[in-house]
């Protein structure tokens, strides 16, 4: 009985051994075929900040799309981060020797990129004669020591956003200078509900203590003819942070918050996405921003279509404005350089930007693409002529202490009544603090 | 005696474990020290500094008062996390009806990710929507929406409260297992001797109970002087500088400032911090064993 049993088991066993060889020889053969066709496929790697952001990470994506039916032998695939975690992100990748084929870069953190040799020089890579097409300022900004360290695919120079609307039924118009501003925004905000509270306010202030926030500061206080960083006649970096236009600039800035009262509570919490979620919600008339909220604001709200207006951002002594820049750099690693350079120029010819630009907001880089959009609309005119004023971002190793420097100063004068002689010289001295290590 | 062979033997147990630890703690440990001794990117710029960054640190008072900030932060969510965790193993140490259902529900904060509270509370304490803001106000307790975050008093007191809130459940599964590890024999020989409740507890619980407070003590201590990631999502060390705890700042001048080599020099600081506060607990209390 016994040796039945056994003849059983090993018959049965030699059975399914036989059936899984078979199994193995077919899975080999389709594996055999996926490598056949792996390695006719190049695949890229590309961290993007848009594919955190609606309505701009879906159409990114359908873009590579896109050019991967053009070039089938071409796999895009994408990698998201949040804006704010970008260059933790990168500098985190860079160090395990682990960057992607290309990562989105800002003229703010170019500099530290190049620094740290990440980023392939994009002048040798496009050639000259390529980047003639695009704006020689914008080409400019992308550029460190005069290798092009990002392929500047949209501009995001920042205005002041209104509800035109709001503004047409109070007989107000577009804020020139920041009087015009503050009356506005007193108008604004109202209890429309009758409980005796307010519940729509004049401004969509970000106040949160990052780069978010710090940058529409700096903006507000360049109007005021103060720049945070800046070359003396000798050539050396000085700061204006501790002047008396640096304190009006601050004191006006808080006062919108601890004495107006015109921007919803919770204003050191509120960062770019709560401030859009506020106005997309009808809670806030005007904000800060770059072009690229309308899309984020009308895709929450499609009933603001049109009802949202920009001009530049007011000025005191003058306007002014960020360039707003975003584009790709290649990793100086990638073995994939070219294939890359020929997807980056796929994004920014014509038909692509301005669909870009239609669905994003983001303005254009290239000349040609920028005669032929329809920015004229009351969305897009103040964006359009901030551009005429916007400035470069100080060539400085640890620029973005800067940026912690002013936010520092605004949140400590709005969450703990700090006085804005205590608060600017704070600022004053760790800036030349910051100055002195760099020497 | 062991044989020569078979200490052999013991070195192959615990090679796995010493490579473990060289890897994954003294490796970094010494690297981290490394570093802190250059101005570098940890790439391409390795430029010798030296002490010059801990000379920095120690000439001025920022980091000192990142330090006491972060201890007056850990003092008062180890004392919650004790208060609590030590009144809830106590109940839960009783035979109650139904008492597992609780267990499980009080664990809970323990087993959320620490994201999952800090957004959690975020929207909790939000000042527009939050659900703290709309009961209070309905109570007729405030007027207007209070932004919890936003203010330099209330916001380092709600980093706190939701801190205790994550932790306390460690503190009382630990103290919960020390006291069901007490004998019932012990007890009832001090009922015998005369002792009530209090004293019982006084006299039985404590002292047995002191070795796992110990070590739960130095646990806690450490964990929360470190800590960093429900901080970073409700405030980021803000509003200004009223919960930028020392973990934060070392975060931002390593990622948001790129100076790798003082944000090493600070975090080595740190660790001698944490180990003078373990041998601190010990000499205090004794290892608890004795």
């Amino acid at each position: 009985m016994k040796v039945h049993k056994v003849g059983s088991w090993i018959a049965l066993l030699v059975v399914m051994t036989m059936l899984l060889a078979a199994c193995g020889t077919n899975k080999d053969s389709a594996k055999n075929g996926e490598k056949e066709s792996a390695a006719k496929t190049t695949t890229i790697k590309i961290m993007s900040v848009s594919q955190t952001e609606n309505p701009d990470g879906p159409a990114e994506k359908e873009m590579a799309e896109r050019y991967m039916k053009l070039h089938p032998e071409v796999k895009i695939e994408f990698i998201g981060v949040p804006m704010n975690d970008l260059y933790k992100k990168i500098t985190a990748m860079a160090t395990s020797g682990d960057l992607p084929d290309a990562f989105t870069m800002t003229p703010q953190f170019a500099r530290t990129a190049n620094g740290m040799g990440i980023t392939a020089d994009l002048t040798q890579l496009l050639g000259t004669e390529y980047l003639k097409e695009f704006y020689p300022n914008i080409i400019e900004e992308s550029s460190v020591d005069g290798k092009l360290q990002f392929l500047p695919w949209n501009a995001a120079p920042m205005a002041l956003v209104y509800r035109g609307d709001w503004f047409e039924q109070e007989g107000l118009k577009g804020p020139e200078n920041w009087d015009e501003f503050l009356e506005a925004a007193k108008k604004l905000t109202k209890d429309t509900d009758g409980d005796g509270k307010a519940d729509q306010w004049g401004f969509g202030m970000i106040g949160t203590r990052n780069g978010s926030g710090a940058d529409r500061f700096i903006a507000i206080m360049r109007s005021y003819g103060v720049e945070e960083l800046r070359k003396d006649e000798s050539g050396k970096w000085v700061s204006d942070l501790a002047t008396p236009e640096a304190k009006e600039a601050f004191q006006f800035f808080v006062d919108l918050n601890n004495k107006h009262g015109v921007v919803p509570p919770g204003v050191t919490e509120t960062g770019f996405p709560e401030a859009a979620s506020l106005m997309a919600t009808g809670k806030v008339a005007m904000m800060l921003t770059g072009p690229n909220a309308l899309g984020n604001i009308v895709s929450q709200n499609p009933e603001l279509k049109g009802k949202l207006y920009s001009v530049p951002v007011p000025a005191k002594v003058k306007h002014t404005a960020t360039f707003g820049l975003l584009g790709y750099s290649i990793a100086e690693s990638s073995k994939n350089k070219e294939v890359v350079a020929d997807y980056l120029k796929f994004m920014v010819e014509d038909e692509n930007a301005l669909k870009w630009n239609e669905l994003s907001g983001r303005l254009p880089t290239k000349i040609e693409v920028g005669k032929q959009q329809q920015l004229t609309t009351p969305e897009y005119a103040g964006f359009v002529k901030a551009l005429e004023y916007a400035f470069t971002i100080p060539a400085f190793d640890q620029y973005s202490q800067f940026q912690d420097i002013v936010a520092e100063a605004y949140q400590s004068m709005i969450a703990a009544n700090q006085s804005v002689e205590a608060a600017t010289k704070r600022a004053a001295d760790r800036a030349a603090e910051v100055i002195g290590n760099s020497k | 005696m062991l044989s020569s062979k078979s200490g052999l033997k013991g070195v192959w147990f615990i090679l796995p474990a010493v490579v473990t630890l060289l890897v994954l703690i003294t490796y970094p440990l010494i690297y981290g020290a490394y570093i802190s001794f250059f101005d570098t990117n940890l790439i391409t710029k390795w430029d010798f500094v030296g002490l010059k960054y801990y000379v920095d640190i120690f000439s001025n008072s920022e980091f000192l008062n990142r330090i006491l900030l972060t201890l007056h932060y850990t003092f008062w969510v180890v004392v919650g996390h004790f208060i609590i965790g030590t009144g809830l193993a106590l109940i839960l140490n009783m035979k109650l009806k139904g008492i597992t259902v609780f267990r499980v529900i009080l664990i809970l904060p323990w087993l959320f990710p620490e994201v999952v509270v800090g957004l959690l509370w975020k929207w909790l304490f939000n000042p527009m929507y939050g659900l703290f803001n709309a009961v209070l106000m309905n109570w007729g307790w405030i007027d207007d929406p209070v932004s919890w975050l936003g203010n330099e008093q209330t916001a380092f007191a709600a980093v706190i409260v939701v801190s205790i809130w994550k932790g306390f459940p460690m503190v009382m599964m630990l103290l919960l297992a020390g006291l069901q590890s007490i004998p019932e024999d012990v007890y009832e020989a001090a009922k015998i001797d005369g002792c009530t409740r209090s004293t019982a507890f006084r006299y039985v619980t404590l002292p047995a109970l002191m070795p796992v407070m110990v070590v739960t003590l130095i646990l806690d201590t450490v964990w929360w002087f470190k800590h960093f990631t429900m901080i970073w999502i409700l405030t980021q060390g803000g509003p200004g500088n009223a919960t930028n705890v020392v973990s934060i700042d070392i975060f931002k001048q390593a990622f948001d400032f790129f100076n790798f080599g003082k944000a090493s020099a600070m975090a080595i600081l740190v660790f001698f911090v944490c180990w003078l506060m373990g041998y601190g607990y010990r000499r205090l209390f004794g290892n608890g064993d004795d």
